[in-house]
């Protein structure tokens, strides 16, 4: 190949990252680049120059349904067919609630609810289907999904804790799952409660490790997801909830009342 | 911006590692993060929010069924996830551009990404550089050539959308990226710049 191909050529693969080619050249290109390493090569190196470009543009939250539709087709869960019962935790049926806890995911420039202990990571809302998989995925229910994947042995039972948080007339209640093998935990409330202006909702760990309860920072209504969960966490005995003024208790201990508690479980060994 | 998805970027990478280990939470997880962003690049470039949602299912599930894989040692998985999802969108709409007429109207009321994406350029890894090369750039070539990135545009379109001959918009965009190269990695090829 002459230099002048190869430098047509490298132009062609930059035009071919950049879009601007027609659509005719640019599926013969596509071909070429099919059995051409080197051309794919090319074309790499021009992707991976403009890359960062294509981080500059704006977030935009896709459609909120648009989940359900990608986990329907990598074959986790469908709204559609009907997804396997959970075991009676709570007493309400997890398809319902699956429906009820979809809800729009969080835009990305919208306010963070507070919380100092939580990091980045960006789906409040979106966390309480996270938890629904979770829960499925530690249950082993996937396995008999079409087109099984093997997400079941990604767990160690004696690595996950759960608890159901209910008030005390059960009518209402949260879900947790903590992964002590990845340092973090989920809690969603099964339908999200309605929280007064000017209150927040504070999670407590309750256990041996502490001389009183531990603050886990505020979550909110509609779930939230610890990313750094205390050392000792896995001798922690249950969860709870207690509302207090916005931003959290002012004195580290619960000051409100408790709304919600539950005790952490360890599935296979603390079940019946 | 109050919301930096770069700022995630090295969970995105751990993301992407246990989604191919079938972590199904940290799938959701990746989803959260990534989509908004590729859903913001196909959509500018599709015209359409209908493509849109499918070029990010599609680098999803892909992504899922291990048909692609992400290779950590070439730069980080956000923009591995975005160079995919702008090659799926642009083959999308190669595809259907010749079946359906594009909604100009409503991509026009998009905000426009060229605008400020040099500044937030300086914040990403790996921008900076970029960013002085662009700059070097005469102002209509480099106009042209974020035009055609964001948009995915075809030099026709491009043209059309500077008002300029056909012609002129192609050389600017070669030439432009002849210079961005050489500005880019000027010990890599410097034969291929005679033209």
């Amino acid at each position: 190949m002459t230099e002048i191909d190869r430098a047509s050529l490298d132009v062609l693969a930059g035009e071919y990252v950049l879009g601007t080619l027609s659509p005719e050249l640019r599926q013969q290109f596509g071909a070429m680049m099919a059995s051409d390493a080197g051309l794919r090569a090319l074309v790499d190196e021009w992707e991976d120059r403009l890359a960062p470009l294509a981080l500059t543009v704006e977030p935009m939250a896709p459609p909120t349904d648009l989940w359900d539709r990608i986990a329907t087709a990598s074959g986790l869960t469908s709204a559609e067919t009907d997804p396997p019962p959970l075991p009676d935790l709570l007493g309400h049926d997890e398809a319902e609630e699956a429906e009820a806890v979809v809800v729009p995911i969080r835009s990305t420039t919208g306010s963070r609810p507070p919380g100092w202990l939580w990091n980045s990571v960006g789906f409040w809302r979106g966390a309480a289907l996270a938890a629904g998989l979770a829960a499925l995925v530690a249950l082993g229910l996937l396995a008999n999904r079409p087109d099984p994947k093997p997400i079941v042995t990604a767990y160690d039972p004696a690595t996950q804790r759960y608890a159901a948080l209910v008030d005390p007339a059960r009518a209402t209640a949260w879900v947790a799952h903590a992964d002590l093998a990845r340092g973090r935990m989920v809690i969603t409330p099964v339908e999200q409660p309605s929280l007064a202006q000017g209150s927040a909702f504070e999670l407590w760990v309750v256990g041996a490790p502490w001389a009183k309860p531990l603050s886990l920072g505020v979550v909110a209504p509609t779930g939230a997801v610890l990313t750094n969960l205390p050392p000792d966490f896995k001798a922690a005995s249950a969860l709870a909830i207690s509302i207090e003024p916005a931003g959290g208790s002012p004195t580290g201990s619960a000051t409100g009342p408790i709304q919600w508690i539950g005790p952490l479980f360890t599935p296979g060994k603390d079940l019946p | 911006m109050a919301n930096q998805p770069w700022a995630d970027q090295k969970r995105i990478d751990r993301l992407l590692s246990a989604v191919g280990r079938g972590d199904a939470v940290a799938y959701r997880e990746l989803y959260d993060l990534a989509a908004p962003h590729l859903y913001a690049i196909a959509i500018r470039i599709t015209r359409g929010a209908g493509l849109a949602e499918e070029v990010v299912q599609d680098v999803f599930v892909a992504v899922w069924r291990h048909a692609i894989r992400f290779d950590p040692a070439r730069g980080d998985g956000m923009a591995w996830l975005a160079t995919i999802g702008r090659n799926r969108a642009i083959d999308l709409v190669t595809r259907e551009r010749r079946l359906v007429p594009l909604d100009e109207e409503a991509v026009a009321a998009l905000p426009d990404p060229a605008t400020g994406a040099l500044d937030r350029l300086v914040e990403i890894e790996g921008g900076r550089a970029l960013r002085h090369c662009l700059d070097g750039l005469p102002g209509p070539t480099r106009e042209a050539i974020l035009i055609a990135f964001f948009d995915g545009a075809t030099h026709e379109a491009v043209a059309k959308r500077l008002e300029r001959p056909l012609g002129t918009v192609k050389s600017w965009i070669r030439r432009g990226l002849f210079m961005l190269k050489r500005c880019l990695d000027p010990d890599a090829d410097p034969e291929a710049d005679h033209d």
